[in-house]
């Protein structure tokens, strides 16, 4: 007997799970379990195992690729898991009113949190101010689940200077899909983490050159890396991205939980920058937008200072939403949000060399945040821009079409280009041309581009979809990913997985097997990644 | 040419998690709180700056400070102001109300504005004194909590908010102002006048000679005890299947709330 809370009819009382905020695809589930720490979760997944049940996991419900959309069986959702047992206070954030059971260990210059799955992002950067550190991740999305973060290894603008959420987990407990558990870190927090996080496993994973091993009761599970070439880019989810300095945790952290849920993950936090400066660039021109991002790029790929923690593209309709909110924003044609961190002693350094080179650039305008709540003014705005083109989405009734591709830095300029071409002419089809058709706003420092199209119609759905199979085509052809960060889910084009357009049939192939291979009768996570 | 002046105070940010000192006479203030202007002198600050902007002249800042006002009179010069005035004086700064307005009036006095502004109120001690307390110390006319601004030449048309009511006043210069919200959207600073503030002039002063008359000795008004209000009480969360938890808050509410 299960002692979690389960209930059967998921079609009338908890309708929301049965899809994501990608509207792609609507799911179906003949029930939803709430468990409450790891040994819950182990009990649902042996249970799903023996009676050969589908399971999906489901986290905050922010994802944008329908990774949490179940295809029939159980929904295993996460939204109770927010107390660790080995956590070791209570802390309740202000901002949700919610109570978190976790653990921070503190160094001198770094600190680890263990945390629950269902922290939200907002919650653990709330936790981490008040405690005097800072967690780098900057998702757009804050209220979704760490746990979902970890799963698709999200990123968002400040993965310019901080890399992934990939980079900040140090380890995490996971449950496999026969309902082992089991627990991994980095090597170098061997000795960092506690005793407990480690205790009570039920397998071990070790890596061997370019294979996972992971060791139950004596068996071996060989999981060889796939042998596709990965994208030259610095942002890359697309399908499993492992590579030589990969570490057995990395099979969970961005695989969409094809390999096993994560149930507790130890993040490492910094101390905060002691000065943020968030800085909007009212450009004239895409020209001198290009000009500033390539000035970043420089400056990031040399590692000379100062290297921004984010660099942010908007075009002039994400920019014109902006403005519709705040009056002090100009309608510019183009603009990027700047954020650097500076120390004390560089802070006028830092200031002065963007000062001359927005000036040589022929840029005018600006709006610098500084104080906290300034910032969180700028973040809100950003935020404003998706959040205004779902609520077009929704009264469109048809799915947000968006690009999450991007490319190595040197075809930046081509790719802002095509999407404008095939946004302009997407729109210029369209039966009621008041509508708005389409955005782009872009990580642009990762080289990084949502292309939103926003169709009404059946027709228009298909159009859009042609369009970014022929932009996807040209992203791979020059050596770009096709997803960047939202993950691949469930998306498919032309029928096919998605991840068929990166890696071709054959890493589809590969994958597959590496997935059977832990999970024979493909129960855990159905459709993502690899459509099956 | 008009010469402006905006009385600017920094305090914590409004988010600020306070804790209470250990004889419960003030909270704590450490580093870690973050000094920001306070959000009503900022509306004061931007009515300056668009007062010059309309009818040319200078704005001068004026805070009377202890120790942590640079970085906001720096943002505050940033925006527009042309310069500062910064009496740094623990002792005066932690005076009373009444202490605060005189140290104020008596710069004032020497700046010899045509049009004062200052925020409603500061939002850490929330007294509402300090602008209409100056005005009367110096025999100036004072609108508290205006809404609306229209500057000409010798006067200003302001609109304030009563109760479900606008009322207008026109009000000859010199006179104070105190500013609310709605006035205005203010301002972010552009990156290149951050680096010119820089260079702009802050006549920073101890203020000694002040403190005979308006110092902590001679307050009073004394803050004697900080609590926290008590911990409101947690909202309830009826729990069970979709139906069951609407009936029992229908129920809630009108049998026991008696709302419905």
């Amino acid at each position: 007997m299960l002692s979690v809370k389960i209930e059967r009819d998921v079609v009338g009382k908890y309708p929301s799970y049965l899809n994501d905020e990608s509207g792609l695809v609507s799911g179906n589930a003949d029930k939803i379990f709430f468990p409450e720490n790891e040994n819950d979760v182990k009990d649902i997944m042996k249970k799903a195992q023996n009676g050969k049940i589908p399971v999906t996991i489901s986290g905050g419900g922010t994802g944008i690729s329908g990774g949490r959309v179940p295809l029939n069986g159980w929904i295993l959702a996460t939204d109770a898991m927010t107390k660790l047992d080995i956590g070791n206070m209570e802390w309740t954030d202000p901002e949700f009113n919610e109570t978190f059971q976790i653990s921070l260990i503190e160094f001198n210059n770094e600190a680890i949190l263990l945390a629950p799955v269902a922290m939200r992002l907002k919650s653990i950067q709330n936790f981490a101010r008040e405690n005097g550190w800072f967690y780098p991740p900057d998702p757009t999305e804050r209220s979704a689940f760490i746990g979902g973060n970890v799963s698709t290894n999200a990123s968002g603008a400040r993965s310019f200077k901080y890399g992934s959420t990939k980079k900040w987990v140090v380890g995490l407990r996971a449950v496999l899909p026969d309902g082992s558990s089991v627990s991994l870190c980095r090597w170098e927090y061997r000795d960092k983490l506690p005793e407990q996080f480690f205790q009570n496993t039920d397998v071990t994973i070790t890596k061997d050159g370019r294979k996972f091993i992971i060791h139950k009761l004596g068996k071996e599970i060989v999981l060889p890396f796939p042998t596709y070439e990965l994208p030259n880019v610095t942002k890359n989810v697309a399908g499993l991205v492992w590579t030589d300095d990969s570490e057995p945790l990395d099979i969970f952290i961005g695989s969409n939980g094809i390999f096993g849920a994560v149930t507790a993950v130890a993040l490492k936090l910094i101390r905060p920058p002691q000065n943020i400066l968030s800085i909007l660039i009212f450009c004239k021109n895409n020209i001198q937008a290009l000009e500033v991002i390539k000035l970043a790029q420089n400056q990031r790929r040399t590692q000379n200072f100062p290297i921004p923690m984010s660099v942010e593209y908007l075009d002039d309709r994400a920019v014109e939403i902006m403005h519709g909110k705040d009056h002090t924003i100009p309608n510019a044609k183009a603009a990027i949000i700047l954020e650097q961190d500076l120390t004390d002693d560089l802070l006028d350094n830092g200031i002065e060399f963007w000062v001359n080179s927005l000036d040589k650039l022929g840029i005018e305008s600006s709006s610098v945040a500084q104080t906290h709540k300034e910032i969180e003014h700028h973040k809100f705005l950003r935020h404003l821009i998706p959040e205004t083109i779902n609520l077009i989405v929704r009264k469109n009734g048809q799915p947000k079409l968006g690009t999450d591709y991007s490319v190595p830095d040197q075809y930046f300029p081509e790719l802002l280009e095509l999407a404008k071409t095939k946004g302009d002419e997407f729109e210029s089809q369209r039966s009621d041309q008041s509508r708005l058709g389409y955005a782009i706003w872009a990580h642009a420092g990762d080289s990084h581009l949502h292309l939103n199209f926003l169709p009404a119609t059946l027709e228009e759905v298909k159009r859009a979809k042609q369009m970014m199979v022929e932009i996807m085509s040209y992203v791979v052809s020059v050596g770009g990913s096709i997803a960047a960060e939202h993950g691949l889910g469930k998306k498919k084009f032309n029928g096919k997985p998605a991840i068929v357009f990166q890696y071709g049939e054959k890493g589809l192939q590969e994958i597959r097997n590496l997935k059977q291979k832990v999970d024979p009768t493909l129960l855990l996570n159905r459709g993502n990644i690899i459509g099956v | 040419m008009m010469k402006i002046v905006v009385m600017l105070k920094a305090v914590p940010d409004t988010e600020t998690r306070f804790q209470i000192r250990e004889d419960e006479k003030d909270v704590v203030y450490d580093d870690s709180i973050e000094w920001i202007p306070s959000p009503y002198d900022e509306y004061a600050l931007e009515a300056a700056i668009q007062t010059k902007e309309k009818l040319g002249g200078t704005v001068t800042l004026l805070t009377l400070g202890k120790g942590v006002e640079s970085q906001v009179i720096r943002k505050a010069l940033a925006m527009g102001a042309d310069d500062a005035v910064l009496v740094n004086n623990e002792d005066l700064a932690n005076s009373d109300p009444l202490g605060i307005a005189k140290v104020l009036a008596k710069e004032l006095e020497a700046l010899q504005p045509d049009l004062v502004f200052a925020g409603r109120l500061a939002t850490d001690t929330a007294d509402s004194f300090v602008g209409p307390a100056v005005g009367e110390l110096l025999n100036m006319p004072v609108v508290a909590e205006i809404s609306g601004l229209e500057a000409e030449e010798g006067k200003i048309i302001v609109t304030r908010d009563a109760t479900a009511r606008k009322e207008k006043f026109e009000i000859t210069l010199p006179a104070i102002v105190t500013t609310d919200k709605g006035l205005n959207e203010p301002r972010y600073p552009k990156l290149p006048d951050i680096m010119k503030a820089k260079r702009k002039k802050v006549d920073e002063k101890d203020g000694s000679g002040y403190l005979e008359f308006a110092g902590t000795a001679n307050r009073k008004v004394t803050q004697i005890k900080v609590e926290f209000p008590p911990a409101k009480k947690g909202g309830v969360i009826f729990t069970g299947d979709l139906d069951e938890a609407v009936e029992k808050l229908v129920d809630a509410l009108h049998n026991k709330e008696k709302v419905i």
